[in-house]
């Protein structure tokens, strides 16, 4: 031992803290993955651009999004239906995709946008955002019946030459035509009488006002939205992992009731069980150059076996539930705000305390160490 | 061909097919980036800058996102889409007619040989019909806007001259040889004349119809190009006329050997016709002239019309983005066209053949090919509404003077 009796009982607390962050990590990871919990908050991103304030899903910007996702806004639904974005994810419950590139994101909406019935896709995307009027198939049905019953007219006509009749009926088949090809380019994924929120609409406006009808561009420029907003989106998920982090950290403080005030003041007094702690930081530190190598498991055993030996359980302080004061819930209050930093921030803070350790370690301590094991050599030697 | 330096001061793409903003996209050129231009011209307005750059690479960019100190050169571009052989079949003319109406085309080269009877009563239709139908939606009449030339044969139907005077280029029937009867004959200062004599004739005829000169000067299976005299006479005198003629340097080669192989003659090559036109100084109707959608042949079967169409019109595409990156200023589409509700090649042989043997050299076979290629340009107008480039329908068309007679 040292004989920094604050130090080591700070190092003690700091290697809980590391073990129980891995173990609520481990624990949130196996959750995370099983509620696709980053397709869920994806999903709560790109409603967010894709619909208006009215429109979207207020349980999407709540810890509940880490388990449960679902959007009422009509494009963001047609988004994520959209075949080059339905088969991005797995079958099954959870099979929205957890990542999409800015390039497909773009791709689709776009693909979106300038379908429907106007003659071209710039007209179509000018439609959708309001610019222009969309076409109403229903004239253009009405112009081929009304042609149809003129040639039949003009048939009756004797005077009539064929360049007129041929004329008329070329007309006809445009037409025909005209109204294929629109009813191909209806957009099969939004409602027929689909229309862009208010704030939403005002958004892609300025983006296509900046594109200048260049489909190209204003796919550009829809990518870097969507860039900027990822940054975001990835913020949310690290904020909502820290709530769960917290609230989960908390169930295991009260479970196994990891009381830091406790377990400081039991520490501080019990010179077996900080040697222990101390000893196991060390070990670790030694054989894990980074957290990636630390096996929560391996050092859990290590424990049991340990303080079995010192007659102590595994990090558990000897609370009673039928006694738990008001101190004890600050104590797991504060176990929990320890483990929501994360097991990363536990291990470099632990690896810092060793390094500051070994600097204070006694000059003393060290050369009777080194006496001890000489003379122990030396009686060897001799004997 | 000089090129100029630019620098890209925008993030712009390089479109292709044609100078549009959405256009497909070739690259992206970021900002600072040195591009070679070739030369300007007019493509889609784009934030009130309708001038785009072809690059050397053969692609397009927005004028607005590149700056120059040189001088670029604006060009024009101006398309002849001429549909030959009209006048002679019902169904071919009124193809015709409907093309012009719609825009499609913009040239017609006309036969002016039918029996006179009816070809007085079908040429002077034509006429009428250019003359109190309007282009597209406009208030201007089809002949302000029409190039009407002169298709002239001696290789079908039967003299315009009096009989006599042409006898040696016709048959016992009366009927000119189809241009497998062509031999060395037609070297001969004697047939030389009569094919002139001919040329006169069907030109005062012409003139009679359509009250005005030939926009251009073709011949019925290029006959004009099988010897050196002929050649010579026939470009001198279009010279002397001020009629641009076609010119000889773009004949497809495979049609020219098939012609080869029919003829009892020599037929020159391409590159002696080259000299023959720098000796004569020809002046040609355009730089180019573009024939590779035609066919198919009438030994070929045509199997499927879906496809045939869609080769059609991708040829189309790909020669009018050629000329546009080009420095050619005008380029000729020839195509052959015919209205018609038959489709195949037997049901055509049948229907026509009183016409074919009371005008023979027009080979109805070819017919099937003709409603292809009339479809192509039919189906194409609805497709340039939607997505690809409309640069067939001839808007850059600028009508030369038409000189009245």
């Amino acid at each position: 031992m040292t004989g920094l009796i604050v130090l080591d009982t700070f190092i003690s607390l700091v290697f809980i803290f590391l073990l129980y962050s891995l173990f609520t990590m481990t624990l949130i990871e196996s959750l995370t993955s099983i509620f696709s919990s980053r397709a869920k908050n994806l999903l709560a991103g790109i409603e967010r651009l894709l619909a208006d304030e009215g429109e979207s899903n207020k349980t999407n910007h709540t810890i509940v999004n880490l388990f449960y996702a679902s959007s009422n806004s009509l494009l963001t639904n047609a988004f994520y239906q959209h075949p080059s974005i339905r088969y991005l994810g797995p079958k099954g419950i959870n099979s929205k995709p957890s990542y999409i590139s800015p390039d497909r994101f773009s791709t689709t909406l776009v693909d979106l946008l300038k379908k429907g019935t106007n003659s071209n896709q710039v007209e179509n995307i000018s439609a959708a955002l309001g610019i222009i009027p969309t076409f109403d198939l229903s004239e253009l049905e009405e112009s081929i019946k009304d042609l149809e019953i003129d040639i039949k007219e003009l048939r009756s006509i004797e005077t009539i030459s064929e360049f007129e009749i041929e004329s008329a009926k070329q007309e006809l088949s445009y037409l025909k035509m005209e109204l294929d090809n629109r009813l191909k380019s209806v957009n099969p994924f939004l409602p027929k009488n689909f229309t862009l929120g208010k704030d939403t609409k005002y958004q892609f406006n300025l983006l296509w006002n900046e594109a200048g009808d260049d489909i190209e561009k204003f796919k550009g420029l829809i990518e870097q939205w969507y860039n900027e907003q990822m940054e975001r989106i990835s913020g949310w998920y690290k904020r909502k992992l820290s709530l769960l982090t917290f609230i989960l950290g908390f169930i295991i403080a009260c479970s196994f009731k990891v009381d830091t005030i406790q377990l400081a003041m039991d520490l501080s007094k019990n010179e077996d069980m900080r040697a222990i702690y101390v000893e196991g930081a060390k070990d670790m530190m030694a054989n894990n150059s980074n957290l990636d190598n630390v096996k929560l498991e391996a050092n859990k055993q290590y424990f049991d076996e340990k303080l079995q030996e010192n007659n102590l359980v595994f990090s558990v302080t000897d609370i009673s539930f039928n006694t738990i004061e008001f101190l004890n819930w600050v104590g797991f209050l504060i176990t929990a705000f320890a483990i929501s930093l994360g097991a990363p921030f536990w291990f470099d803070m632990l690896s810092k305390l060793m390094r500051v350790r070994n600097s204070l370690q006694p000059s003393g301590s060290a050369s009777s160490s080194t006496t001890t094991s000489s003379v122990r050599n030396n009686t060897k030697a001799v004997g | 061909m000089e090129t100029y330096k630019g620098i890209v001061t925008q993030l712009v793409n390089t479109r292709i097919f044609k100078p549009s903003v959405n256009a497909p996209k070739s690259q992206e050129l970021q900002i600072k980036w040195d591009v070679e231009i070739s030369h300007a011209i007019r493509g889609e307005m784009y934030r009130e800058i309708d001038i785009w750059y072809v690059l050397t690479n053969r692609t397009f960019v927005w004028s607005g996102a590149v700056f120059t100190s040189q001088n670029v050169p604006i060009l024009s571009k101006q398309f002849l889409i001429t549909a030959d052989d009209i006048g002679v079949v019902k169904e071919i003319d009124l193809g015709a007619k409907l093309a012009l109406k719609n825009g499609w085309i913009n040239s017609i080269a006309v036969l002016v040989n039918r029996k006179a009877n009816e070809e007085d009563e079908q040429l002077s239709s034509l006429y009428e019909f250019l003359e109190n139908t309007n282009y597209m939606d406009s208030n201007t009449p089809l002949s302000h806007s029409t190039h009407v030339g002169l298709h002239y044969t001696i290789t079908s139907g039967i003299p315009v001259s009096p009989a006599d005077d042409v006898k040696s280029l016709v048959d016992q029937n009366g009927f000119f040889p189809e241009y497998k009867g062509l031999d060395s004959n037609y070297t001969t200062e004697g047939y030389v004349h009569q094919a002139m004599r001919e040329l006169e004739a069907q030109y005062s005829k012409f003139k009679r119809v359509f009250k005005r000169e030939p926009a251009h000067l073709t011949s019925h299976h290029d006959v004009h190009t099988f010897t050196y005299p002929l050649f010579k006479s026939i470009h001198a005198w279009a010279i002397h006329n001020k009629i641009p003629i076609r010119s000889h340097s773009f004949l497809p080669p495979l049609r020219r050997e098939f012609y080869d192989l029919g003829v009892k003659l020599n037929l020159p090559s391409i590159n002696t016709m080259n000299s023959w036109a720098t000796e004569l100084g020809c002046k040609s109707s355009a730089e180019h002239t573009m024939v590779g959608h035609y066919g198919p042949a009438p030994f070929l079967p045509l199997i499927s019309y879906r496809s045939v169409i869609k080769k059609k019109q991708n040829t189309l595409d790909a020669g009018i983005f050629d000329f546009l990156v080009s420095t050619d200023q005008t380029r000729e589409i020839m195509v052959h066209i015919i209205k018609s509700d038959l489709t195949k090649k037997n049901e055509f042989k049948q229907f026509y053949k009183p016409f074919c043997d009371a005008y023979p050299g027009v080979d109805s076979r070819y017919f099937a090919g003709r409603v292809a290629e009339y479809l192509s340009l039919q189906t194409r107008k609805s497709a340039s509404q939607n997505t690809s480039n409309n640069y067939l329908v001839a808007m850059d068309f600028v009508p030369l003077d038409i000189r009245r007679v």
